[in-house]
């Protein structure tokens, strides 16, 4: 079987119920967004930015078949945005042991900037969309595909099982909510 | 817990997400009292959600930002690489640590080891291994090419080499910035501010092009802003270099890199062409494109690369303004918020509304920026230099070199006319440029009201909005059309506010008077001014103000008697009112030097010509243009007076001022120089006037660029030197070269190419190449025809030349109808004594003379000798001429 025919399955699996589809479904994605990021950086000619949301763009059309209905196409961005979240929080996390530990310096990119949120970083957002899920998961959820997985409205309602207009209501609040936590970081 | 988030049950919650919701779509103003009556004591609830409510929204892509970092570290870095090479030596440099990711390889931050110099730099490693030792000797020439770069807007190449394992090294200055975009976004850098930068930009890539280097790869990645504000250009001919493994196209084929290479090719990259400064050209304006529009010039998402490849190769692109519509159309369609909130965001990062943008965008920039984009290299921008000049027209408010081929079918009656369509955006500026030096000048003299000031620019904006280009036709709205609006819309609802109505009509009819439309802005004027002293009676500043602006029309349009009416009596207003330093009464006496001189009177012009100097000399800090152009215009006169030295010497002086006030580079240095040569020219000074005219192309071309249409004036007033030293063959060379010039600015049918055709014939004929000078001419008067109605005065002139040509070739039949035309042409609007109206006069008595008419023909060649004298010019010496031929062949007939 092909991985996206295997991936395909494995999202109709797990919107029928199967919980053990998503285990299988989420390393598959995880070495796949890491593979592509990797090659898009070694071989990066332009200035094209790398978005997380490509990223997981391209997982999807390298992933899945081409015919997926739209609801298992949103399945599969709501897998992806959580597993690029939990790749990039991992990494921010194992660095700032090491800032702790080694005194390393922290990596910026000459060309990138963190400019607006101070010192925030993707532990920052990581822990503020964490407690966000304590008191209303569902927001957290959206900001988490918003942000990670680039999804639209519709998609996100597919996903979480809501109207787009509750997603674009509750984004806003949730944005709001961010920002003004990760305000004074 | 966060400290900032209130302890919020669910209840409080739910309460909390609706107040903000329902305060979030209120005005700011009404958010408070809202508030406060539903949160009643609960201050806590009341402040938490203000705080959500003032969350910035920019925030949102410092968080985007944020994640795009991590993706690049956490997935780009192999830490383990980086850790193992920190520490370690490449070349004499210790690494740092990485700094990033590039094309070639990786990128580290390191320092020289051996401390002979403390400086950091950035160092790139590359991939692979060269094989070739051929390639190393060839790297290493390229790099000492480079190394010559010296540009403080480029990275500097400081060394390069192979590691011990033969891995190729390159290093440069390490440059701590942030990319250009960025920059621009962070520092919400206006539409003109990122004007600004990105001519000095395009000025260090002409300077690399100079030194034969192309860049190949430009884009906001390669372009770093330090902290203080400047650009830096990095990896300038590096594509090339750490290329030199890689295949001929730029590697634009290879695996996996497809769709992010493609972005930012030009079109001959993809099609495998040859790869010339032009390409630069295309990559700058790509980098334009997004730095005022916010978006890519097309689209990559979800393409193929074929089809990317398509729209790259594609000629008509998508101009900025229309990109940002047509996205903005889909969200709208959509209802997708998010990227309507981009949008917003992309304006807001501009310091300006979506809406105004757009605006902004449309015109002009669009055409500028599409000019840098077109299919074919040699049809986009010549140089980065004339890309950079044309903004700097653009800046300036000057008529920009780049044209939309549409431009020239669609163009109307108004351009025909000889005046630039002006679009919708464009004139908006137009008009309240011209409203704000109005008022500027006038606040020099009154406290204007703030709010008339406010009122009338919410008009002109208003004005504007029924032509934005989103609501209407699509089509580019003519500046004759929307001030037409204007000027009606003023009459029907302003009825009941006689003061702004005055101003707009002042504002409307100084706009009219830079369009050259002096007619129009006479009219306005006209009525500016009855509605001006209807409000304020005769004697109020503003009232002078207005008769100034309309004496300057009046004196475009010849009315010198009027014109010179409404200066004394706004002069006599401004002396009453202010000191014997405003610069309002220099300003007066200048306009009323230039009528009297027009008329010839030049005892009075020379008198009002020196109080005016008297004035701008004690406020030239503030005023050295305008006393620059004061002793211009004195040392015109002296010029006609005859003193040539004093002349010479006050041109000097207003060079020199310009020089000390505005530097080297300011426009009117090149026009100075341009009258200086021309005069020492006519002193006789021929070797003179040949070094200062050499001087006036250059700075021509240094200042306003190889396309402007001083260049070819120049280029005239050499060609007519060479004459004078009797050099017929190179002079016709230069006017012809002028010629072609004029025709690629302004088109094959503009009347400066009529004008420089009626030079060139002038030239043929005392070349005696008389078919070739006839046939300049008839091209000329077919030009003429064509652009300017039946009634200019260029008509006359190419006329007057062609009954010469007639008269020459022994046609003198032929001559007589012209140069009567020409004649009847001259007398409708130049006095008798007119220097034009004697050497057509001239002209006309050399046919009748010719014809056997001689009486007739002899008071008119005596009338027209008288007036042009015995100088050693081509009117008077041909007067002369025709004068002596006459008494010629009168003795014959005597005889």
């Amino acid at each position: 079987m092909s991985t996206s025919a295997t991936v395909t399955t494995l999202l109709r699996d797990w919107r029928s119920g199967d919980k053990r589809a998503l285990e299988e479904l989420t390393p598959l994605i995880y070495d796949d967004l890491r593979r592509v990021a990797a090659r898009h950086l070694q071989s990066e000619r332009s200035g094209h930015t790398l978005q997380a949301t490509a990223l997981v763009n391209e997982a999807f059309v390298r992933l899945a078949e081409a015919d997926l209905s739209f609801q298992d196409r949103a399945h599969f961005f709501s897998v992806a945005a959580r597993t690029m979240r939990h790749i990039l929080t991992d990494y921010g996390r194992a660095r700032r042991a090491q800032k702790r530990g080694g005194g390393v310096s922290p990596v910026t990119l000459h060309e990138d900037c963190m400019a607006g949120i101070g010192d925030t970083d993707i532990v920052d957002i990581d822990d503020a969309l964490t407690r966000l899920a304590e008191i209303d998961a569902r927001k957290s959820d959206i900001l988490v595909l918003h942000f990670f997985g680039g999804m639209t409205f519709e998609e996100t309602a597919e996903a979480l099982g809501i109207s787009p207009a509750t997603v674009d209501r509750d984004l806003r609040f949730a944005k709001a909510w961010l920002a003004n936590e990760l305000k004074d970081n | 817990m966060n400290s900032k988030t209130i302890e919020l049950n669910a209840e409080r919650w739910s309460r909390a997400e609706d107040l903000f919701g329902r305060a979030a779509d209120l005005r700011a103003g009404e958010r408070e009292r809202f508030l406060q009556s539903e949160c009643g004591d609960d201050v806590e609830l009341h402040d938490y959600i203000i705080s959500l409510l003032q969350a910035d929204p920019a925030l949102d892509g410092a968080i985007e930002r944020t994640i795009v970092n991590t993706v690049r570290v956490a997935f780009g870095e192999d830490p383990s690489q980086a850790e193992q090479m920190k520490g370690q030596m490449i070349g004499p440099y210790r690494v740092e640590r990485l700094l990033g990711a590039g094309g070639m390889g990786m990128v580290y931050l390191a320092e020289r080891a051996d401390q002979q110099y403390d400086q950091q730099v950035a160092i790139k490693l590359g991939r692979h291994r060269l094989v070739d030792p051929q390639m190393e000797l060839r790297l290493r020439n390229e790099r000492q090419f480079l190394a010559n770069l010296d540009h403080p807007n480029i990275a500097r190449l400081l060394d390069g080499g192979t590691t011990a394992d033969g891995v190729p090294y390159i290093v440069m200055e390490y440059i701590d910035g942030v990319r250009i975009d960025t920059y621009c976004d962070l520092h919400r850098l206006t539409i003109d501010e990122r004007l600004k930068l990105f001519q000095t930009i395009c000025a260090a890539v002409h300077y690399a092009h100079q030194n034969l280097i192309i860049h190949r790869d430009i884009k906001a990645t390669n372009i770093l802003v330090t902290g203080d504000g400047t650009p830096k250009l990095l990896d300038f001919g590096i594509a090339k270099l750490t290329d030199a493994e890689g295949s001929a196209t730029d590697g634009l084929t290879r695996d996996g890199a497809v769709i992010m290479t493609f972005t930012n090719a030009a079109p001959e990259q993809i099609t495998g062409q040859c790869v010339t400064t032009a390409t630069d050209v295309y990559g700058l304006g790509l980098l334009l494109f997004n730095l005022l529009s916010g978006v890519r010039a097309y689209e990559t998402d979800g393409l193929t690369p074929r089809e990317i490849a398509l729209q790259i190769c594609e000629d008509e692109k998508t101009s900025p303004s229309r990109r940002l519509l047509q996205q903005r159309k889909a969200a709208q369609a959509e209802n997708d918020t998010v990227a309507l909130e981009k949008l917003k965001r992309i304006a807001a990062d501009r310091s300006t509304s979506l809406d105004r943008l757009q605006r902004r965008l449309h015109g002009d920039l669009d055409t500028i920026v599409l000019n840098a984009l077109r299919k074919e290299p040699a049809r986009r921008y010549r140089s980065a230099s004339a890309f950079a000049d044309d903004i700097g027209r653009y800046l300036n408010s000057m008529p920009i070199v780049a044209r939309a081929d549409s431009w020239r079918y669609r163009a109307g009656k108004f351009v025909q006319r000889h005046v630039a369509a002006v679009s919708a955006a464009a004139l908006v500026v137009v008009l309240l440029t011209a409203f704000s030096v109005a008022l500027s000048i006038q606040n020099r003299a009154v406290v204007k009201e703030r709010d008339t000031a406010r009122e009338v620019i919410q008009f002109l904006e208003d004005i504007f909005m029924a032509h934005d280009p989103s609501r209407a036709r699509g089509a580019d709205v003519t500046a004759e059309e929307i001030l037409a609006e204007g000027a009606d819309r003023i009459q029907s609802n302003l009825g009941d506010r006689p003061e702004i109505q005055s101003a707009l009509m002042g504002t409307i009819g100084r706009v009219y008077y830079n369009l050259g439309e002096y007619q129009s802005s006479e009219k306005m004027l006209q009525q500016a001014l009855q509605l001006q002293i209807q409000t304020s009676g005769e004697a109020h500043p503003s009232v002078a103000v207005i008769k100034n602006d309309l004496a300057e029309v009046l004196f475009r349009r010849a009315e010198y008697g009027r014109a010179a009416e409404l200066l004394q009596q706004a002069l006599a207003v401004n002396q009453l009112s202010n000191d014997g330093t405003s610069p309002l009464v220099a300003t007066n006496l200048f306009n009323l030097a230039n009528v009297y001189l027009a008329t010839g009177k030049l005892d009075e012009a020379e008198a009002a010509v020196r109080s005016s100097v008297a004035i701008f000399v004690q406020i030239s800090d503030q005023f050295g243009l305008e006393l620059a152009e004061a002793k211009s215009t004195l040392a015109r006169i002296l010029q006609v007076r005859g003193d040539l030295d004093q002349t010479e010497s006050l041109l000097r002086d207003a060079i020199e001022i310009v020089n000390e006030s505005e530097g080297p580079d300011h426009p009117y240095m090149a026009y100075y120089l341009q009258n200086l040569g021309v005069l020492q020219r006519s002193k006789g000074d021929l070797v003179a006037a040949e070094q200062t005219l050499q001087l006036a192309v250059e700075a021509t071309r240094r200042i306003l660029g190889d396309n402007h249409e001083l260049l070819a004036i120049v280029l005239v007033d050499q060609g007519m030197l060479l004459q004078m030293k009797g050099d017929y063959d190179e002079a016709v060379r230069v006017v012809r070269t002028a010629i072609e010039l004029d025709i690629q600015i302004h088109g094959p049918g503009h009347p400066r190419v009529g004008l420089h055709k009626t030079i060139l014939g002038m030239l043929l004929h005392d070349k005696n190449d008389l078919e070739d000078a006839e046939a300049s001419l008839q091209d000329a008067l077919l030009i003429f025809d064509e652009a300017l109605g039946d009634d200019h005065q260029y008509i006359a002139s190419a006329l007057t030349e062609l009954g010469a040509v007639l008269n020459t070739t022994g046609r003198a039949e032929q001559a007589r109808p012209v140069l009567e035309r020409a004649l009847q042409m001259r007398l409708k609007d130049y006095p008798p004594e007119h220097v034009l109206v004697a050497a057509t006069q001239a002209e006309y008595g050399d046919t009748l003379s010719r014809l056997g008419q001689f009486e007739e023909a002899e008071s008119l060649l005596r009338q027209s000798v008288i007036v042009l004298g015995d100088r050693p010019d081509r009117r008077s010496r041909r007067a002369n001429a025709a004068l002596e031929r006459l008494e010629a062949l009168a003795g014959l007939r005597d005889q």
